[in-house]
């Protein structure tokens, strides 16, 4: 009888923690929408992320001084939304049990079409959760297992910078600038893609195996020609095989190259790893629109702005393909609603060439007359 | 040709010009920097300022006026209980109250009632201690600062706002209107602290005290470690449209920052930066600090002190040679430092460390004091009757007693006030 309930507590206590973590994760969504980062901060558990981190790296007081810090200050709301550059939309899309936890899925979307799927790693605090790690799904790889492998120094080095009392930045800087990733890291930033690939092919052994590295390879190379962005892609898929992070990063080449249908399968086969996100029907958006079919595009874009409207991506899709196609009252109405959904305050569209033809219409003159003075 | 050889002649001689005669009762004489303004306390029971007698009490001491001579402050008994009087104001009556600390138009003081000590600044008294010393104003008048003691810890205290508590506090001093430095004493080392009393920028360092392993918070120069105290510097940030940043020691647990995210958010902060924590180590101890002199350009305040030895002047981790005693420390651009000292007998000044430097004796001196610029330096000097001023070659006529002298704007002349018997003179000094 005892064990029954017990076992019916137990089930009990199983079956409401991910609905505990989905409203956790809808509060997060939620204070973030309205500006509140601190409550992230609040839920971010650092030292937890440390721990990840050092994992069983022995380090001196010294070193635990010097890294720390950089460390778990990596691990806060800022530089998190810092790769969304710009207004970022972080949208909460589900939770799932993984061997190690619970995990909430997240996209952030930010400025120029960027967009990461982050699965949060939820550990139970009391009635709460805290966030010790995040799983990039770009990158096929946690947040710190990237920071691990830039910033802990070999263990060559280490052995040196162990028996320093207080290593300074320039002791860490001579490990970092002879780090491979970090070396092609930094070719790819600078835009010297040609040096990128060259480094990269120079320490194959050790970045093959380095999502990141694959990924950034990837892009390097579509910046050089469509086969050696098929080059790339391909020797990425080898070694990380059906590993959703191939196909987020083989996507901006198909797109550049007009590959609609490898694009489309790329979309379609993220869509199965992330589960139902409307997002992506603006990647499809963007795909028809690269293949001029514009009719396609419209009603994708549509389709994101009815159902997430605060997404503002699926806007100026919208109002791009309204453009295109001189109905200017519907690049009024959407307008109208960009500044409803996301909250911004629309500037002078005389100012941008785009909008030129729009602005010369009756519609442009009607929906100013509509709007009064600012 | 003969009026521009008068006004060379007028210019190159001492003038002197009568402030006021003395009446025979008079005591407690104070003269304003400017050396344009008398008052004296009259028969012990009033004070004259600018020729006007004041109100009579049982007893007045503790006379002091500003630097521009616009206002006298001073302590008066009336009734048993003592105030603290300025101008037509009269403060209420305490059973004790310190000297009058005067700044512009910014008065303060310490007071007692029954064991407590409070200090009254603009009027208004603050928290209550078992001590209050080395009570300060900047010049100008906005700050009152001073070292608060309760049991056996001591912290600065500005206003409301507190320092962290130490086993002592002394020699609180404003460096200019903003700035100051003081020295602090725990487990018998001391150092100094410096810092401005409106925080440069709204960092939050995040600590843990090594002695109890309790995380505490400061900003600037100020313990926040209080909720309502960290509370009312993060509002007055977002008033100001600044972004509170949190520094963070690495011995400190994140679930502590997590709580101090929560007093913040708690203040209406929607989201703060994080920052890497500063070096937050101590210069350098000493034994003992006897005097401070913040800088007005350079990050180490000059002190005198001792280090496991004799007694020196120590600033930026440089000493100078060792005397029997120093006093008189000032500061000056470029950190220039000039001071008083005795060897053997009689007094000397120091300029800077003064390694092997050849000095004149006498029997007493008072200040030395620099010019603006750093480039001259005056002093008073008794030869056992009388005071005289000296500036390099330029030695002033004898008097009885002397103000400290300042240099005017282009260090061509000495102003300083003097008494000859009952005289009280100002007198211009040109300088060779």
């Amino acid at each position: 009888m005892i064990a029954s309930l017990l076992l019916a507590l137990l089930c009990q206590t199983d079956a409401t923690a991910p609905d505990r973590a989905a409203e956790f994760a809808r509060r997060l969504e939620k204070a973030v929408a309205e500006g509140e980062l601190i409550t992230l901060d609040m839920a971010m558990n650092a030292d937890a992320f440390y721990d990840r981190v050092v994992g069983a790296t022995k380090l001196s007081p010294g070193l635990v001084g010097f890294l720390k810090p950089m460390i778990r200050t990596s691990f806060t709301s800022e530089p998190y939304f810092a790769i969304a550059k710009g207004r970022a939309t972080w949208k909460f899309l589900r939770i799932r049990k993984a061997d190690d936890g619970l995990r909430a899925l997240f996209r952030l979307t930010g400025q120029g079409g960027a967009y990461s799927y982050h699965d949060l790693l939820l550990a139970p605090d009391g009635d709460r959760f805290q966030i010790s790690d995040y799983y990039v799904l770009n990158f096929a790889g946690f947040q710190s297992d990237l920071v691990r492998r830039s910033l802990i120094p070999s263990p060559q080095t280490l052995d040196v910078l162990n028996q320093l009392l207080r290593p300074t930045a320039g002791d860490f800087m001579m490990d970092y600038g002879s780090n491979p990733l970090n070396q092609f890291s930094q070719l790819v930033t600078a835009g010297e893609y040609r040096k990128a690939l060259d480094k990269y092919d120079e320490n194959v052994g050790v970045l093959k195996n380095v999502a990141i590295a694959q990924v950034m390879r990837i892009n390097a190379a579509r910046s050089i020609d469509q086969k050696a962005h098929a080059n790339a892609v391909q020797q990425m898929s080898d070694v990380f095989k059906n590993d959703p992070a191939v196909d987020m990063a083989a996507l901006g080449g198909y797109l550049e190259f007009g590959a609609l249908e490898k694009a489309l399968g790329t979309i379609d086969r993220i869509e199965k790893a992330v589960g139902s996100d409307v997002f992506l029907n603006i990647l499809r958006a963007n795909a028809y629109m690269g293949d001029k079919q514009s009719a396609k595009a419209r009603d994708l874009y549509r389709s994101v702005t009815e159902a997430e409207p605060t997404l503002d991506q699926g806007w100026w899709g919208l109002i791009n393909v309204h453009l295109a196609a001189k109905e200017f009252k519907d690049v009024a109405r959407c307008l109208d609603a960009v500044e409803k959904n996301l909250n911004v305050t629309l500037g002078d569209l005389a100012q941008i060439d785009a909008y030129k033809d729009f602005v010369a219409s009756p519609e442009y003159a009607a929906w100013m007359k509509g709007r009064g003075p600012k | 040709v003969i009026a521009a050889a008068w006004l060379a002649v007028l210019a190159l001689s001492v003038q002197e010009k009568s402030l006021a005669t003395l009446p025979e009762k008079a005591s407690g004489v104070v003269v304003n920097a400017e050396a344009t303004a008398v008052a004296w306390i009259e028969g012990g029971r009033s004070v004259v300022f600018k020729g006007i007698k004041g109100a009579e009490f049982e007893a007045v001491r503790s006379l002091t006026i500003n630097r521009e001579g616009t206002a006298v402050a001073y302590a008066a008994k009336d009734r048993g209980s003592w105030s603290v009087v300025s101008g037509s104001w009269k403060s209420e009556g305490y059973d004790e109250v310190g000297a009058p600390v005067l700044e512009g138009t910014g008065l303060a003081f310490a007071a007692r009632k029954g064991a407590a000590w409070v200090v009254v600044f603009d009027g208004a008294a603050g928290p209550e201690f078992d001590r209050v010393d080395y009570l300060t104003v900047s010049a100008d008048g906005d700050h009152a600062a001073y070292a608060g003691r309760r049991g056996k810890k001591s912290s600065l205290v500005i206003g409301d706002q507190r320092g962290p508590e130490f086993d002592d506090v002394r020699h609180v001093t404003f460096a200019a209107e903003d700035r100051l430095a003081y020295a602090a004493m725990l487990d018998k080392k001391w150092w100094i602290v410096e810092g401005t009393v409106t925080p440069e920028t709204p960092a939050i360092a995040v600590l843990k005290d090594p002695a109890t392993g309790k995380t505490g918070c400061q900003v600037g120069l100020f313990d926040v470690t209080d909720p309502e105290r960290l509370k009312s510097f993060v509002k007055a940030w977002l008033e100001g449209d600044e972004v509170p940043s949190l520094e963070v020691d690495p011995d400190v647990p994140w679930k502590d920052v997590t709580d101090i995210l929560g007093r913040c958010k708690a203040a209406g902060c929607a989201r703060v930066r994080f920052g890497i924590l500063g070096s937050r180590e101590i210069f350098e101890t000493f034994d003992s600090i006897q005097a401070l002199a913040p800088l007005p350009d350079r990050k180490f305040a000059a002190c005198i002190g001792t280090q496991g030895g004799p007694l020196r002047v120590f600033q930026g981790g440089r000493q100078s040679q060792e005397f029997r005693a120093i006093e008189g420390l000032v500061a000056g651009p470029k950190g220039l430092l000039a001071y008083r000292a005795t060897e053997e007998e009689g007094w000397f000044v120091v300029r800077g460390r003064a390694f092997g430097q050849k000095v004149k004796l006498y029997k007493a001196i008072d200040g030395p004091v620099l010019s603006a610029d750093g480039t001259r330096i005056a002093f008073a000097a008794m030869d056992g009757t009388s005071w005289r001023i000296v500036a390099g070659e330029t030695h002033s006529g004898a008097y009885d007693q002397i103000w400290l002298p300042r240099f005017n704007a282009d260090n061509t002349a000495l102003v300083f006030a003097a008494r000859k018997g009952r005289e009280i003179l100002r007198i211009d000094l040109p300088l060779k």
